[in-house]
């Protein structure tokens, strides 16, 4: 091996081109670098003008100054004893504001004398709030103390309100007199909630029984908080009495009740479960509530089934949340509970049941829930296959399969059928397959439905055999969507009409070819335009363009021509092709489709292609508005009634362009579309820069 | 609904004043007076009301008028014009003229008649209004962020458990077919064990009220109560560009991109990776900022976090190189989803389906739906209070990284910051006089 010691000439090159750009930089950078940073005075001079408005380069002056001493003793005291300085200054409140914004990051202990003063101004309180409630430790909180007796109003209150934030247990004495005194009850009570332990919840607990109606709820609001603390610091006793205390009043809202019952239930224990049935079987509605979201907590596996007996005993909301509750227990210890609702009179609880399923019914929900989905409709119905979809288990897949091998009856096999497809059963395949072909249309149907899950590309000629050998028109739809389903699954767009087209070069009635024609217009393969242009032409429809070999299939297309033999025939095809077109899924169609509406003498054709041209125009949601405007001049010409007219309005306002804008004007005076197009003016404007805008 | 059913109706019985300091509203209304002709009976529809409107409040409210078992009764915003058009729109649904119009929340509580209220005004209201809103009873369908800081976001799970109530956020990709499924995939272990997560976030700022530019310090308009918008937030001036639907490009009103969307994808990665209730341990960051103007968040940022089980999980905003949209890179190849994508290598893993027989996630494709269905069955929604929170935090966490500049360890069992007592001073915010979280 060897190695080249030669310099490679793009290194040297790069290098040459750095030695100059240092070259060049080097006499700037000493220019910039013998320029003095800004001082923090000079910063400040600035900052003190700060109106609130647009011009702040000054504050990110200020902060790139101060964030970049934040973490430097030195820099912070220089920046702490300035700030503070600048509070006391004629500067505007907003470059104050500024200030103490910094203060709040980077301010200690000895800033907190300076903040407590500005107390007292009612119009700097604001300011220095905001940044002693960022100062940790003792100073700034006897700071805070003291000013519950020396601040006044507003002031004093959120003062109160930060010592609550910051949990001072030493500020319970300074705020416990002020539960009584009725502009500072509800900011004492909501702190001493928040700053909890023994001292505060016994003021709080004291000042309950008396309080006035407006502050009781409040207090007790507290006593909550204070007890959710305790309860989580193991203090569960106190904890149990103060919920008691609170959950006994009943002149408290429901809410705070129902709050105090399910801190009761977390407090009590080992009797927590009894008390979570007499709840659930009492009259209160509330209390249930509370019971219910207590459940998981208090019942293991083992005893869940005290409350599943309850069930059938509970009024239908609360069966409902219970019935969800359920849901997250094992299924052996719950299932058959919930599945007995599914004969509940309520649909309701017929629905939660359903829902809860999944998780917990196994095996023994197949069949209830396959019969529910063969005999209701609407919503339940929609709930029953749903949880057939999703039951949990190999098992019963399995039980699924034994129940189609039975005999069951044909609406149920139907959507045992559903189920088998929608839970990705492949195994299953050979039987839906030959479903496919069984004597009952319900079957027929509910089988391509599986097999649009389950089915492959090479299910696809079994399913046009199907479809074309079909007299029912609804069967050919579900066939129909079954193809285009089976077409989506390959990989590539251009194969999916293959065997369609394989198929219409083989076939010899215009019924048959009509009905394939048809697909084409469904599965928007690029491949099967040319198709469907010739038999527009009324030409023959063979496929001899096919070349795509996405799928492996043993169908020899290249000499497939079919002739129509009569005029009608002729016609049927035209139609059909002319249709397909007009509802082509994507933009490809739409030069074909303007080319229709210029050309064709057949007004109803002309209709259609009119109306597949200004939708396929829609559809490239990211071409270019202002050739997307042109188009759409174009479709309006052709337009001669209102309703195409409104559609061309419709897709203008989605591609905001000028020229856009100047078509939709040109409706204006038409008093049938004047609305229209205002709409899509409205939608137009905003979205274009103003000096755009011809007025 | 049924008279022995929800606590609604027990609602009726309550003291009217169910909030401390609220305006008594004289009449409560009986749901079952309210109802029109329809499937549902009106004695089991569920009550609801809204506050903000100026954002993402009137889509939420169509969609929960869209909804047979709603009735909708009350619109509350501080600003008579939303709050107008709410109303009418309301009105035109139901064909009456019977929609209740409030400036102040605290009134629309005390009606006694909701059962739910839907929530969407800036991100500095939402700690104050939801506690409030649990406290009077009422199940909540919040807007993302959960809060604006994170202890904010610990008081609100607090209270949502304490009262029991229902909580839904509007993190709706999860009752999206695309997310949910990739999640799925995810937690299948189709890629293997995870490596990396990139979310992807938008970056700069959207002028979405057209007042970009507008920063001229002006009255506010008659019929919006400024003051009480700006709340607990320090006092700012008026100018148009600062309030309506921009507020959020401001960090007292709001986070920027990264808090507007760090409840979407980085939402949806937590879930894939099962990440629902924790949060990072280590984050580091770093954000630009703008030189001048009233907007301060930051237009890009790069925020870098691990877990607890190794796992690395980068968010940004502004960089190419992450991709929007959530990306998850593991052993055996990644799987990738936005609102407008879902692509993964190798790619039939899109195509595959999760089966009835593998792990499952939380299945709903209808957000609004879900809320309303638990709002019945009191079962945890797909996006609750605890796992609202535990996707903000990641966000809250990445501010102070940014701020701080330095890597910042976090306990999420304990939610405290390990050896970094002046990064704790960015966890909470500072309020104005007199406003207080209430308990």
């Amino acid at each position: 091996m060897t190695t080249s010691r030669q310099t490679p000439i793009p290194a040297l090159l790069i290098l040459g081109i750095g030695v100059l750009a240092v070259a060049l930089w080097a006499p700037v950078a000493r220019a910039q670098a013998t320029q003095p940073a800004p001082s923090l005075d000079a910063i400040l001079k600035e900052v003190a003008l700060y109106d609130g408005g647009i011009d702040s380069g000054a504050l990110w002056k200020l902060r790139d100054y101060v964030y970049a001493r934040k973490d430097d003793p030195a820099g912070r005291a220089e920046c702490e004893t300035k700030l503070l300085a600048f509070l006391r200054s004629s500067a505007t409140p907003l470059a104050k504001m500024a200030a103490g914004r910094h203060l709040r990051l980077i301010a200690g202990d000895t800033a907190v004398p300076a903040l407590q003063a500005l107390l007292d101004d009612g119009r700097s309180a604001d300011i220095a709030l905001y940044a002693l409630q960022g100062i940790p430790g003792v100073v700034a909180e006897h700071a805070l103390i003291q000013a519950v007796s020396t601040t006044v109003a507003e002031t004093r209150t959120a003062v109160i309100a930060i010592l609550g934030e910051r949990r001072v247990e030493m500020a319970v004495p300074a705020l416990v007199p002020l539960l009584q005194v009725r502009v500072y009850a509800v900011a004492s009570a909501t702190a001493l909630g928040r700053i909890g332990g023994e001292a505060a919840t016994a003021a709080l607990a004291a000042a309950f029984d008396g309080a006035s109606r407006d502050v009781k709820p409040v207090i007790a609001s507290a006593i909550l908080a204070a007890a959710h603390q305790m309860l989580a610091n193991g203090n569960t006793a106190r904890a149990s009495r103060l919920y008691e205390s609170v959950g006994a009043d009943m002149s408290l809202p429901m809410s705070i009740r129902e709050a105090a019952a399910i801190g009761t239930i977390s407090t009590a224990g080992t009797g927590a479960p009894a008390l979570v049935l007499r709840l659930l079987s009492g009259s209160d509605a509330g209390l249930r509530e509370a019971a219910v979201s207590k459940i998981a907590d208090v019942f293991i596996p083992a005893t869940i089934g005290q409350v599943s007996a309850l069930l059938s005993d509970l009024p239908e909301a609360t069966r409902i949340q219970v019935i969800a509750v359920l849901a997250t227990y094992p299924a052996d210890r719950v299932g058959p509970a919930v599945l007995s609702q599914l004969d509940s009179e309520s649909e309701a609880v017929r629905l939660a049941a359903m829902n809860a399923l999944p998780s917990i019914g196994g095996i023994s929900a197949v069949r209830p829930l396959a019969e529910r989905a063969a005999a209701a409709r609407g919503a339940e119905q929609a709930a029953a296959r749903a949880a057939l979809g999703m039951l949990e288990g190999r098992a019963v897949d399995e039980e699924m399969l034994a129940r189609l091998d039975g005999t069951p009856s044909e609406a149920v096999a139907g959507e045992l059928l559903l189920a088998v497809g929608e839970r990705r059963n492949f195994s299953a395949k050979p039987l839906i397959t030959s479903s496919l072909t069984s004597t009952s249309s319900v079957i027929r149907r509910r089988a391509y439905r599986a097999l649009r899950t389950i089915g492959t590309p090479s299910d696809m000629n079994l399913v046009l055999d199907a479809l074309l050998a079909s007299q029912d028109e609804g069967e050919r739809t579900e066939a129909a969507r079954t193809v285009v389903a089976l077409g989506q699954k390959m990989s590539s767009p251009n194969g999916r009409s293959q065997m369609v087209r394989a198929r219409l070069a083989t076939e010899k009635t215009s019924e048959s070819k009509a009905q394939l024609i048809g697909l084409l217009g469904m599965m928007g393969d690029p491949a099967a335009l040319p198709v469907l242009r010739s038999a527009i032409k009324g030409r023959d429809t063979g496929a001899a363009d096919t070349d795509v070999d996405d799928v492996d299939v043993d169908v020899d297309v290249a000499d497939a021509k079919v002739g129509v033999a009569d005029a009608d025939a002729v016609d049927a095809v035209v139609d059909a092709a002319v249709r397909a077109m007009a509802a082509w899924p994507t933009s490809d169609a739409r030069e074909d489709l303007m080319a229709l509406a210029r050309d064709t003498r057949n007004e109803t054709h002309r209709l259609l292609a009119i109306r597949g041209f200004i939708r396929t125009i829609g559809l490239d949601a990211y071409r270019d508005a202002q050739a997307v405007a042109a188009d759409l001049r174009l479709a309006a010409g052709f337009a001669w009634r209102t309703d195409e007219q409104k559609l061309v309005l419709g897709v203008l306002g989605r591609f905001p362009c000028v020229e856009a804008l100047d078509l939709a004007r040109t409706f204006l005076h038409d008093p049938s579309l004047k609305a229209e197009a205002q709409a899509a003016i409205d939608r137009i404007t905003p979205r274009l820069p103003k000096e755009a805008i011809r007025w | 609904m049924k008279s022995n059913g929800y606590g609604r109706r027990e609602f009726l019985r309550r003291a009217p004043l169910a909030v401390a300091g609220a305006v008594a509203f004289p009449t409560i209304i009986k749901a079952s007076a309210l109802g029109l002709g329809g499937a549902i009976a009106p004695s089991d529809r569920i009550v609801m009301g809204g506050i903000g409107f100026g954002m993402q409040g009137p889509s939420n409210m169509k969609s929960f008028l869209g909804k047979p078992e709603v009735q909708w009764v009350a619109v509350c915003d501080l600003d008579e014009e939303p709050r107008g058009k709410a109303r009418d729109t309301v009105n035109e649904k139901y064909g009456t003229t019977d929609c209740a119009t409030y400036r102040d929340y605290r009134e629309l509580y005390a009606r006694g008649d909701l059962d739910a209220v839907s929530i969407a005004v800036p991100d500095h209201w939402h700690a104050m209004l939801s506690i409030a809103a649990v406290r009077a009873g009422l199940d909540v369908f919040g807007e993302k962020p959960f809060t604006h800081s994170l202890r904010e976001g610990r008081a609100l799970c607090d209270a949502v458990t304490r009262y029991g109530r229902v909580w839904q956020t509007g993190s709706w990709q999860r009752s999206t077919n695309n997310f949910h499924r990739a999640c799925e995939l995810v937690r299948a272990g189709r890629i293997g064990k995870i490596q990396r997560v990139e979310v992807g976030l938008p970056s700069g700022y959207t002028d979405f009220a057209n007042t970009f530019g507008q920063e001229t310090i002006e009255d506010p308009p008659a019929g919006f109560d400024y003051d009480t918008w700006i709340g607990p937030a320090p006092w700012a001036p008026y100018c148009k560009a600062r309030v309506h639907k921009n507020w959020r490009w401001t960090m007292d009103f709001g986070g920027g991109q990264l808090m507007d969307w760090i409840g979407h994808h980085l939402d949806i990665a937590h879930w894939g990776m099962g990440f629902d209730l924790t949060g990072p341990v280590e984050v580091s960051g770093k954000g630009e900022f703008p030189t001048t103007g009233i907007y301060n968040s930051a237009k890009r940022f790069w925020i870098e976090t691990t877990y607890a089980d190794g796992t690395p999980m980068v968010i940004a905003g502004g960089y190419p190189e992450i991709q929007s949209g959530t990306k998850w890179i593991g052993e055996f190849g990644w799987i990738w989803v936005d609102r407008g994508g879902f692509e993964s290598q190798p790619a039939r893993l899109t195509d595959e389906v999760i089966g009835p027989n593998e792990p499952r996630l939380y299945y709903s494709r209808d957000h609004q739906q879900n809320f309303l269905d638990c709002v019945r069955s009191r079962a945890l929604t797909i996006a609750p209070a605890e796992v609202a929170h535990r996707s903000a935090s990641v966000g809250h966490l990445g501010v102070v990284a940014i701020e701080t500049g330095r890597t910042i360890k976090w306990d999420p069992a304990t939610e405290t910051l390990v050896g970094d007592p002046a990064a704790e001073r960015l966890l909470s915010r500072s309020y104005r006089k007199p406003y207080q979280l209430p308990a």
